[in-house]
């Protein structure tokens, strides 16, 4: 007779080794799993809990500088250096890894308006309010020469410089935009439109031969470099801080604006931003993207950072420490993970790209396990008990009293703004969208 | 003039008030005036101081300052036309060059102003802008399907790590070393080497230009042809070697052999070197045997096998083997085939045929102790006699088991075996007796009849009458059919017997009777076979040839007896056949005379009738139902008094008439209230401090003492409202947890409950849909320098496609050109003719 019994292989449920993963069988059948959501939903609370208590994003500061920073930019080609230009006239470059500087230079008499590189990374420019324009060479380790390699004068101040993603070419503004030519001590265009004093000026890093501007007459110019006459000009209610271009998609930038907000704009239509990204409780100084184009960073004058994804309105980050001052001017990293800050009070400030993440190699189950968590909360995201610890930031006192004093003051004018529609003659008093409403006009 | 100068110097702004008076003054200057001139003196003189002052006044910027009056060009009462200032050129016949230039003048049309130089820019600006915006729109889809992709990691330019394909190594390869070089010249040059892009090599394509497609055809047709034959005799070899008997393959082989011989005559003729090769090289092989005592028992293999031989048929049957072996390689060939030449009976056919028969006989005595008896003289072992003897004796019963089944006598395996011995005495008898050959030939009936004649030619016309029979018999079968080849079995006469009634169905009786004496000659013939191993049997026992006859006799009655038997059977079938014919021809009647019952109800005898109770039943309540239709019909019809309304009410009480929704609403709620109302709280023990046990209820007293009372809660906000139930348990806790809006990315409630629903944990999937659905939207590598897009590597691609796509399209642009050139041109010179006339 043949007895039929249970036979199993050891292999099958055994494990071979102590560090050997259990192999846990599974039956998916979603009948014998009712509670399903519930255990996500409390598995996502845990995860949104678990990222508040990870989220330390303040890496360290770089000191060193003896006046307030003016500038910070990232050398093109490496990702450890940074340069920086300081109110006294100092240029550095600092080796973020060891957190040291490397070299400072006097570079010019009075503030250093602007610093950049050549993207062969072999060389920077400087100019400051001396009406200089200074050629540094710079070694892989980020040493300076102490004398610049050449250096052109002009006949105004230059308020800033930035140089061509690719080519041999580096535009300057200040009475207006002019484009020189590395080989040349004078300009080979400039573009004026007008009597206008531009502050900022930024190639566009996909579509190379774009500029962006931003003057002082409340206007934020486009440029064509191989063009003689600048493209178009919006202007706004106030005055555009900084321009930063989205490095995955060529035709948007986002401006920083005096009035607290940021604005993203399409290049093909400039009538109305694509978005308003507000947040901020003072001026805007300056923005950047991140190199993957998703989010920017912008430095505001309320003491604070603030990061905002590109489709939306509010900053999902703000970071600020006690002492952090105006923070003049910010940059993303190259391999987005870092944010360096240049503010007020002389300090370079690291920060995490994003505040809770852990940094450095992670095991297979370890990255598995913050994937799934991430994904829990933007599953869960909406629900009001996750979102709240999500949103949640502890904010200094002026910024948390500005901002509701903000709010207020958003709401009574739009309180007004209803009142007025409501008692007057229909048609007269027309509804402008939020976006339209900074937007004074186009011009051609 | 000097005058008019210093007046509009003078003043300015009442230039035109002024001017027209000056006119006059003009006019009126031919009585040229001392005072005036004076005046005009003083006036100059005092011009330097003015103008002086002049200098610093600022003026007024208008279309019309001008001393000279040019301000006046633009107004059309004083334009001067160039026609007037040349009008004298027209009378003079000088000045042709002049004249000349003139024309061309007036033909060509002269340009626009320019704009003003802020609204030149504005246009420059705005051209320069649309055409930026149309070459940055070209991001637009990458940008979708970047913004959109399910997952981005950066950097987007990967370096390419992978592998290179041997494709790849090939078409970098190029051929340095002169041996390359030879070999790529052979690979490229070649018309035999093909060629990635083509089916066909050149020479292929020749040669089927070469080739007609009539040709072709015939050539496949024969190819075909020559498969199907090979399939054919593979499928011959393939049944030929799976049929045991040892015999059919001795046989075969024998037959072989003979062709062999056959073919070796032939070469004798033909090709006598080869022929001696061949004749040499048997002539070794037979030496070689004869001096081997390979095949003789003196192997050891041989020598075991002749142990075993005994108890092992297997064994038996290798000895056997071997000794065949010996005999086939010990015989002499072409002594053989001289005799044969000659017309002879050779020595070796001859022992042969003895063997074999002696074989078929079975007489005791093995036939491979007997036949080599002149080739071979060496002494078997006794043994292997006897076992030889043995197996005879076993076959020949074993024929005999069979023999006695009619439906044996049709394997293959007797009548290949036969037939080949009909094939041997056939050759004998040519070389004996023709007459009978020539009789043979004009029966040439079934194989098997063949050969028990000859059998029982060879054992010696002992049978004659039997023999006559069979003949008598043979023709009459031929009579019935006389274009049928004999070789069919009992069946297949039965097949065309059967054939035949259907061709001849008018005399059914004749060929019944036909088919009678067929199936008699075939029964005979079975019998005969049957006779023949009965011979052999007799021959085992050695019995006379007289008895044979006798018992031959015997069996024909017997036959004949089964035959009747079978006869009957037969016609049993046939009467079933006829029956069935029969009834086809009564159906017909059947079913009129069914028509005829349904009418009389009569008809006791036919038992068809199908009457289906269920028919019955169906029938009955349609007709009801047909009624109830017509009632209803007449009721619509009829009654419009009748009320739609009404009659909706009414059907509304008749669907609703089994259920008092008041009363289920007033139980629900009855129900919801007592399920909030608070409860007692019973904590009695029973058999705390009193006994218990099965029936022991705890007493009243304790029951009260111990049951905690609730005290009446605040009475329910639904208590005075009939009609309603207040549910007043709300889960504040639950609330606190849901979500309010519906999210953006949602079109409704149902979308997003169920992505809710949807657990992506591994808890609750596998591993593999798990990693999939936790996959980020960004992956981003520490330490890696992201770059922004880069134009020329993004639109490499769309390049090279527009490439390709421009090359394709070059020559629709140009007609294009041309006709715009062509429409440009018509343009032109309808302006110019337009022009003319208008002259």
């Amino acid at each position: 007779m043949k007895i039929k019994c249970l036979s199993r292989n050891p292999d099958d449920f055994l494990r071979e080794t102590k560090r050997d993963i259990h192999k846990v069988p599974r039956n998916y059948d979603p009948k014998l799993h009712p509670f399903e959501a519930p255990r996500e939903y409390v598995r996502a609370l845990n995860a949104a809990k678990l990222e508040r208590v990870f989220a330390k994003p303040f890496l360290g500061s770089l000191d060193g500088h003896r006046d307030s920073v003016s500038v910070i930019r990232k050398h093109p080609t490496s990702l450890s250096l940074l340069l920086s230009g300081a109110y006294d006239g100092e240029v550095r470059v600092w080796n973020i890894t060891k957190r040291n500087c490397v070299k400072s230079v006097q570079a010019h008499d009075g503030l250093v308006n602007g610093v950049c590189g050549h993207p062969n990374g072999e060389y920077i420019f400087s100019v400051g309010a001396d009406k200089q324009i200074k050629q540094w060479n710079i070694t892989v380790d980020g040493d300076l020469q102490d004398q610049p390699k050449s250096t052109i004068l002009g006949r105004s101040v230059f308020q800033d410089i930035d140089h061509h993603g690719k080519d041999n070419f580096f535009a300057t503004c200040g009475v207006g935009v002019n484009i020189w030519d590395e080989e040349r001590t004078e300009p080979i265009r400039y573009f004026t439109w007008g009597v206008d004093s531009i502050h900022h000026v930024k190639f566009n890093p996909v579509e190379t031969n774009i500029l962006g501007a931003a003057a002082s007459d409340r206007s934020i110019l486009l440029y064509d470099m191989r063009g003689s006459t600048p493209l178009r000009k919006v202007i706004l209610k106030l005055r555009s801080n900084a321009i930063s271009w989205n490095p995955m998609e060529a035709f948007i930038f986002t401006v920083a604006n005096e009035d607290y907000n940021c604005y993203t704009f399409d290049m093909r239509k400039l009538s109305i931003p694509l978005n308003v990204h507000r947040d901020h409780v003072a001026a805007v100084m300056d923005v950047d993207y991140s190199p993957t184009g998703k989010e920017f960073v912008t430095a505001g004058y309320d003491h604070c950072l603030r990061i905002f994804k590109l489709d939306q309105g509010h900053s999902r980050e703000v970071y600020h420490t006690k002492r952090m001052h105006r923070v003049h001017t910010v940059c993303w990293s190259l391999d987005d993970k870092y944010i360096m800050s240049g503010s007020e009070e002389m300090n370079i400030r690291l920060w995490k790209a994003r505040a809770w993440e852990k940094l450095g190699t992670l095991k297979s189950r370890e990255s598995t396990a913050l994937q799934y968590n991430d994904k829990l909360k933007t599953k869960f995201g909406n629900h009001p008990q996750v979102r709240r610890i999500l949103k949640h930031r502890h904010v200094s006192k002026m910024i948390f009293h500005n901002t509701r004093e903000i709010r207020k003051i958003r709401e009574a004018a739009k309180k007004r703004e209803q009142n007025r529609m409501e008692n007057s003659k229909i048609g007269t008093v027309q509804y402008t969208s939020e976006r339209e409403s900074h937007v004074i006009g186009e011009k051609e | 003039m000097e005058s008019l100068l210093v007046t509009t110097v003078e003043e300015d702004e009442d230039d035109d008030e002024i001017q027209p008076n000056l006119m006059d003054d003009e006019s009126s200057d031919e009585d040229v005036d001392d005072e005036h001139h004076a005046s005009l003196l003083s006036s100059i003189t005092s011009l330097a101081d003015q103008k002086h002052k002049k200098t610093h006044q600022r003026t007024v910027a208008s279309a019309d300052v001008s001393e000279y009056g040019f301000s006046k060009l633009y107004e059309k009462e004083s334009q001067v036309n160039l026609s007037e200032l040349v009008s004298s050129l027209n009378s003079s016949t000088s000045a042709g060059k002049l004249k000349k230039n003139i024309k061309t003048i007036e033909q060509e049309k002269v340009a626009d102003v320019p704009l003003v130089k802020p609204q030149q820019e504005r246009l420059t600006r705005s051209i320069a802008y649309q055409a930026k915006t149309e070459e940055i729109s070209k991001w637009q889809p990458l940008v979708q399907k970047n913004r959109k992709a399910e997952q981005l990691t950066f950097p987007l330019q990967q370096p390419n790590l992978s592998l290179k394909t041997s494709d790849e190594m090939t078409k970098r390869f190029q051929a340095r070393t002169p041996l390359e070089r030879e070999i790529a010249m052979l690979l490229h040059g070649s018309d035999y080497v093909e060629k990635q892009t083509k089916m066909l090599t050149p020479a292929e394509e020749r040669a089927l230009k070469a080739m007609s497609l009539e040709e072709a055809k015939e050539r496949r047709a024969e190819l075909n042809k020559y498969r199907a034959l090979m399939t054919y005799s593979e499928a011959k070899f393939r049944r030929q070697k799976k049929i045991k008997s040892k015999r059919f393959h001795k046989i075969l082989r024998k037959e072989k052999l003979k062709k062999e011989e056959k073919e070796l005559d032939v070469l004798q003729k033909t090709d006598p070197e080869s022929y001696l090769e061949k004749i040499e090289y048997a002539d070794r092989a037979r030496v070689e045997e004869r001096m081997s005592l390979k095949h003789r028992g003196g192997s050891k293999f041989a020598r075991k096998k002749m142990m075993y031989a005994r108890y092992d048929p297997l064994a038996r049957q290798a000895v056997q083997d071997m000794i065949e072996k010996n005999k086939e390689l010990t015989k002499k060939h072409y002594e053989s085939s001289d005799e044969d030449e000659d017309g002879d009976v050779s020595m070796d056919d001859d022992a042969e045929f003895r063997m074999l028969s002696a074989a078929l006989d079975a007489k005791g005595d093995n036939p491979w102790m007997k036949a080599p008896t002149k080739s071979s003289d060496f002494v078997r072992p006794k043994k292997i006699t006897q076992v030889k003897k043995n197996t005879e004796a076993s076959d020949s019963e074993e024929e005999e088991v069979l023999t006695f089944h009619p439906d044996n006598m049709n394997t293959d395996k007797n009548l290949l075996e036969l037939e080949a011995q009909r094939q041997k005495k056939l050759k004998l008898k040519n070389k004996t007796q023709n007459v009978e050959v020539f009789d043979m030939s004009n029966i040439d009936s079934s194989g098997k009849e063949q050969q028990e004649f000859d059998e029982d030619k060879v054992d010696g016309d002992e049978n004659d009458e039997l023999e006559k029979k069979l003949s008598k018999s043979l023709k009459e079968e031929e009579l019935v059919t006389p274009g049928k080849k004999g070789r069919k079995k009992k069946k297949k006469n039965h097949k065309s017997g059967e054939e035949k009634t259907t061709d001849v169905s008018e005399d059914k009786k004749d060929v019944e009777d036909l088919f009678n004496i067929l199936e008699n000659v075939e029964k005979r013939h079975a019998k005969n076979k049957k006779t023949k191993k009965e011979t052999k049997l007799k021959a085992n026992s050695k019995s006379s040839v007289e008895s044979n006859k006798e018992e031959n006799c015997e069996l024909e009655v017997n036959n004949d007896e089964e035959l009747s038997h079978s006869m009957t059977r037969k016609r049993t079938m046939e009467e079933y056949e006829s029956n069935w014919a029969e009834e086809e021809d009564k159906t017909p009647a059947k079913v009129k005379k069914q028509e005829n019952s349904e009418e009389s109800s009569q008809a006791p005898n036919i038992k068809m009738v199908s009457i289906d109770p269920k028919k019955l039943f169906t029938i009955g309540p349609e007709v009801i139902k047909s009624t109830d239709g017509a009632e209803i019909v007449t009721n619509e019809d009829g009654d419009n008094m009748l009320d739609v309304e009404e009659e909706q009410r009414m059907t509304i009480a008749q669907a609703f008439a089994d259920d008092d929704v008041i009363e289920e609403f007033k139980l629900e709620k009855r129900e919801i209230v007592d399920q909030d109302k608070p409860k007692d709280i019973d904590l009695v023990l029973p058999g705390w401090g009193e006994w218990g046990g099965a029936d022991i209820e705890p007493s009243k007293k304790k029951k009260k003492r111990f049951t905690i009372r609730q005290k009446n809660r605040v009475k329910r906000k639904d208590s005075k409202m009939a009609n309603v139930i207040l549910h007043e348990k709300k889960d504040d806790a639950v609330a606190q947890h849901q979500v309010k809006q519906l999210p953006r990315q949602f079109l409704n409630t149902k979308q997003f409950e169920q992505s809710i629903s949807q657990p992506i944990g591994n808890t609750w999937n596998p591993e593999k849909a798990f990693h999939r659905m936790i996959q980020p939207k960004v992956v981003t590598q520490l330490g890696s320098i992201i770059k922004p897009m880069d134009k020329e590597e993004m639109f490499k691609k769309q390049k090279l496609n527009k490439k390709a796509g421009a090359d394709f399209n070059k020559n629709v642009p140009k007609k294009n050109q041309d006709k715009n050139k062509s429409r440009k041109d018509i343009k032109n010179i309808k302006k110019k003719v337009i022009n003319r006339k208008r002259k």
